[in-house]
């Protein structure tokens, strides 16, 4: 299990790469980063929201109500374009950080 | 037997409602996201097997406690809550304005004729004004639910889009304000040809002037303030349908 703190800060990266995939609502991106981790990253559901009220405040993402297949209408989330700049601003910074304890452990670092 | 013991799913699903909605800090379109996330969570644990009165607790713990959602959201946006209040509060005053307009005008369509409706309606005037009260009153008791499709149709066309709502709204308050002025003037003219006198002849254009400025103008303002604190819905047609 991760700390609060780092799942706190990987958030934004996570949610702005799987955004960059697709556009996508709380439920489903909840279930998609519980699969992806392997269920190392359990978010609580209702704290999801905040978090990306705040990215769309924030001009990263933004938001539209619709309805789904199964009629149900839905909040849907998708990536603007300056969240795709800020999606890069992230995989360089987290990836630096990655290289360095790479180094520092002597794992093969991954490649970028 | 069994219909007793059946557990009422929908019940519980309005009961988590109602208390999500006495949390203050929550708007009521994050309220909406958050019901759209239960409801989800309680499909999918139906699906594995589980039976409604257990899908609704697990899914009920999954989302969180109504009062840590609240925490959580207002620490994101604490202005979040208060500009969608301003924003109701200045929708019921701007209904207000329009309902005042409205009974004054019937008050006074019946003036110059009938003297015994007239001190009728002068007397039901304040009744009529607090009517809209009790009318808002009871709709935000009953939750703000609209069953009547062709109001929510209305409703939904008005707060569609900023644009939408000004021209609408705009076009009320003038269309209401001129009825008051129209009706006004007929009202003196009548009384001052009973009397035996004439209008002085600018008194009509500062009437008009007095209706357009002192009337109509603060309500428009109320009406670029509400767009300006609308939050814009993007109900959008669905994609696939």
């Amino acid at each position: 299990m991760l700390t609060k703190d780092l799942v706190a800060a990987s958030s934004k990266p996570l949610l702005l790469s799987i955004l960059a995939g697709g556009e996508s609502y709380g439920y489903e991106i909840i279930q998609k980063v519980r699969e992806l981790s392997g269920g190392h990253i359990e978010w609580s559901d209702g704290m999801l929201y905040p978090v990306l009220h705040r990215l769309e405040r924030d001009g990263l993402i933004e938001s539209e109500w619709k309805n789904s297949e199964v009629g149900r209408e839905r909040k849907y989330y998708f990536l603007s374009a300056k969240g795709k700049k800020g999606l890069a601003a992230e995989r360089e910074q987290w990836l630096k950080v990655h290289n360095t304890l790479c180094k520092l452990w002597k794992i093969k670092p991954a490649t970028i | 037997m069994e219909n007793q013991t059946r557990y009422d799913l929908n019940a519980a699903i309005e009961n988590w409602r109602n208390e999500l909605a006495a949390q203050p800090n929550l708007a009521s379109d994050d309220r909406r996201e958050l019901e759209i996330h239960l409801r989800d969570t309680i499909s999918e644990l139906r699906q594995r097997g589980l039976n409604d009165e257990e899908s609704f607790w697990l899914a009920r713990h999954r989302v969180g406690q109504p009062q840590k959602l609240a925490e959580e959201f207002v620490k994101e946006n604490p202005a979040k809550v208060w500009r969608e209040r301003l924003f109701w509060m200045i929708i019921a005053l701007l209904a207000l304005n329009l309902w005042g307009g409205f009974c004054s005008s019937i008050t006074a369509l019946f003036t110059p004729h009938e003297n015994h409706t007239f001190q009728l309606l002068n007397f039901l005037r304040p009744f009529l004004n607090v009517s809209l009260f009790i009318f808002f009153a009871v709709f935000v008791l009953r939750g703000w639910t609209i069953k009547n499709f062709t109001i929510k149709r209305a409703w939904n066309f008005l707060f569609f889009s900023r644009l939408h709502f000004v021209i609408v709204a705009t076009i009320l308050v003038v269309a209401v304000n001129f009825l008051h002025f129209v009706l006004q003037m007929a009202e003196m003219q009548h009384y001052s040809e009973t009397m035996g006198a004439h209008l002085p002849p600018g008194l009509g254009k500062i009437i008009f002037s007095s209706y357009l400025f002192e009337n109509s103008l603060w309500p428009i303002m109320l009406i670029v303030l509400a767009a300006w604190l609308m939050i814009p819905q993007n109900r959008k047609i669905p994609k696939h349908a």
